[in-house]
């Protein structure tokens, strides 16, 4: 009985991903139970049971004779249920197709202004945000509402078709809608098939494909795709990550899908980094067109409002911590300067949060601590920065050593020159250079504070930007640098306007 | 036939052999069979139930469980019934209390829930020297949960088209 007890709860922490828990054989009359101890019972665990139930049904006595027994722990950052949680943190760092599959995020998605019921309304959307601001995930709650709601959909990530600028990308998506469409078009097997053939026979023309080819073709992709469409009211078709196709192709590449899209209950549902992203081709006239042909949802709860970034994020780690079975996000953390700080250092990206957070319980483990504090976080947005330039290369395909340089100077400009984290710059969206710096802010290396004041002249606006934390902390802030504001609450506008500017026309040379 | 041979010769299964001997009226007559099968298990199920909630006094805690428990592997059994057709009066089912159907609501969960419970049943009903602090939950929580489970089980068994 022994080893079976052993067996039991080792093959429970393999199956739910923690080391294994202490446990007790209990004598009920005499039939033996195995009781696994738990800081409290979650889904988790629940789901873990009933599969090593199953596993272990013919072989071990405890089979069907295991239940959770709760003891709360002296110390809820060693507990297995912080394991499960930072093994749910790891996960939601990429959300994708996979995640439809996750317990956790088929149940609590938090937004705090709607989108989630906005997206799923009968209309194409474009989703603009920065990186880790939520665009997978809000396509990711759509689809289990699509799924829910027996809507068929396919959700396309454009990951693959990185830096593409060819116009096979538009074939080749088609062939995956196709196939993420079979699975619920059995019944149209005939018309799924000739779709098949369509978008094959425009692959073949290899690069001498022509977008004259293409729209050629699509009245017939839409004759076998309505067959599906009518039968099951609408079809949404979620493009995750658009921005990651070449400029150049994304209008043409919008253009194809919106051609059998248009009035035939097709809905087209774009996640994209907004200045990297091209919807419209006012040259050749072809693409998408705001608010027109779509609406737009921007998803950032960025520094413009510290106080509802604030609750967005305690409100999305809450929502982790909870469905782990831990009691509140106080359990793991001291105090609100905490969360105070983790909303500074992830400028309100709930990606970086997540990540940031995650970084900082290890790090308070490691160091001890009973919970998380102000120092971990400091120290895990340091190391989040590594995290962040990896990523430059992903998304901006040419002008990487631009964006590096700019970024370099900045740095120069706060922590050197001005010693502070904010500093102002001149809105002028017809300069390349202006343009640029929105890039280095798309990705999360300087964060907006307030999209516009007037320093001083009518007509002349600033652009408040915040220097990201992770430049100048680590085990603790650099104290040479003065801190604009410490709480997530807005800096009044004169304290705004005194602010150093950035004369970015001067200081950067671009090639 | 009576009712207790026809629940041995599990409904599903004859449905699913005899179907091309079998006229449409024929089948249906043995599917109305086994939905009143299904539904005097769940009236047996509420019958337990309330007996559970009504016992009063000192050591009501043992009736509690022990009624509160046969209120739920009655319940299970209706589900069981219902989806595949099994039914066993074998005391050995007691083991089949948690073997809910895949697409149960919170399946793992009440699962869970209905091992404790029965473990907790023999202290109630065997062990002489146990007491109300003995038990993994609460007596009264016991009834509480066994109360949401029939709940659960009546939602399940409408959204299949078995009770009405």
């Amino acid at each position: 009985m022994t080893n079976d007890a052993k067996e039991f709860a080792g093959r429970f922490a393999r199956i739910c991903n923690i080391a294994p828990p202490p446990y007790s054989v209990v004598d009920k009359a005499g039939e033996e139970y195995l009781a696994l101890h738990v800081g409290t019972a979650n889904k988790v665990y629940e789901e873990g049971l009933a599969r090593t139930n199953s596993e272990l049904e013919s072989s071990n006595a405890f089979a069907n004779r295991a239940f959770l027994k709760r003891k709360r722990p002296a110390n809820w950052l060693n507990s297995s249920e912080c394991q499960i949680l930072q093994g749910l943190l790891t996960e939601s760092l990429t959300i994708g197709k996979a995640s439809l599959e996750s317990d956790f995020h088929a149940k609590s998605i938090p937004f705090l202004g709607g989108e989630e019921r906005r997206i799923i309304n009968d209309t194409n959307h474009v989703v603009f945000g920065r990186r880790g601001a939520g665009k997978s995930t809000l396509v990711l709650h759509s689809c289990f509402r699509a799924r829910t709601g027996n809507v068929p959909f396919a959700w396309i990530a454009m990951q693959q078709y990185q830096g593409r600028d060819d116009l096979l990308v538009i074939p080749q998506v088609l062939l995956e809608i196709v196939q993420a469409l079979s699975s619920c078009a059995s019944s149209f097997s005939q018309d799924m098939e000739r779709l098949r053939d369509i978008a094959l026979t425009m692959e073949e023309q290899g690069p001498d494909l022509s977008f004259a080819d293409i729209r050629l073709a699509l009245p017939h992709v839409a004759r076998h795709l309505l067959p599906l469409v009518q039968a099951r009211g609408r079809l949404f078709l979620f493009i995750d990550d658009l921005h990651l196709l070449h400029p150049s192709v994304q209008p043409l590449f919008l253009a194809a899908l919106y051609s059998f899209a248009r009035g035939n209950n097709i809905y087209l549902k774009i996640t994209a980094i907004e200045n990297l992203t091209r919807l419209y081709d006012h040259q050749e006239q072809v693409g998408f067109q705001t608010p027109g042909d779509a609406q737009v949802i921007r998803l950032d709860y960025n520094l413009v409002n510290p106080g509802a970034a604030y609750k967005h994020i305690s409100r999305i780690l809450e929502s982790y911590v909870t469905y782990v079975g831990i009691p509140s996000i106080k359990s793991l953390s001291a105090g609100k300067k905490v969360l105070e700080r983790l909303t500074w250092a992830c400028a309100g990206v709930p990606r970086d949060a997540l990540y940031i957070f995650n970084n900082a319980i290890s790090k308070a483990i490691s160091a001890g601590r009973t919970r998380v504090s102000v120092t971990d976080i400091n120290m895990a947005a340091a190391d989040s920065m590594i995290e962040k330039e990896r990523y430059i290369c992903d998304d901006v395909e040419d002008g990487m050593s631009v964006v590096h340089r700019i970024i370099e100077d900045l740095k120069t400009f706060c922590l050197k020159e001005i010693k502070c984290n904010a500093f102002l710059v001149h809105i002028d969206v017809s300069n390349p250079k202006y343009g640029l710096i929105q890039k280095v802010s798309d990705l999360r290396f300087i964060h907006v504070l307030h999209p516009g004041i007037t320093p001083e002249r009518a007509g002349e606006k600033y652009q408040v930007f915040l220097l990201d934390y992770a430049f100048y902390t680590g085990f603790r802030k650099t104290p040479s640098v003065k801190e604009v504001v410490s709480k997530p609450e807005m800096p009044p506008a004169k304290q705004l306007r005194k602010l150093k500017r950035y004369d970015y026309e001067h200081r950067l040379t671009v090639p | 036939m009576d009712s207790k041979n026809f629940l041995k010769l599990n409904p599903h299964k004859a449905i699913r052999y005899l179907g091309p001997m079998l006229s449409r009226a024929s089948e249906k007559r043995i599917r109305r069979e086994l939905h009143a099968n299904v539904k005097a298990l769940v009236l047996l199920s509420k019958t337990h139930l309330r007996f559970a909630r009504r016992a009063t006094g000192r050591g009501s805690w043992r009736q509690k469980v022990s009624r509160g428990y046969y209120a739920c592997y009655i319940a299970s059994r209706a589900v069981r019934l219902a989806h595949d057709g099994t039914y066993d009066t074998d005391h050995k089912d007691h083991k089949n209390i948690s073997k809910l159907p895949d697409d149960f609501p919170s399946r793992a969960t009440w699962a869970e829930f209905l091992t404790k419970f029965r473990g907790d049943r023999n202290l109630a009903d065997y062990d002489h020297s146990a007491a109300a602090l003995s038990l993994e939950l609460r007596a009264d929580d016991y009834v509480r949960e066994a109360s949401s489970f029939l709940n659960e089980v009546r939602q399940h068994l409408q959204s299949k088209g078995v009770l009405p």
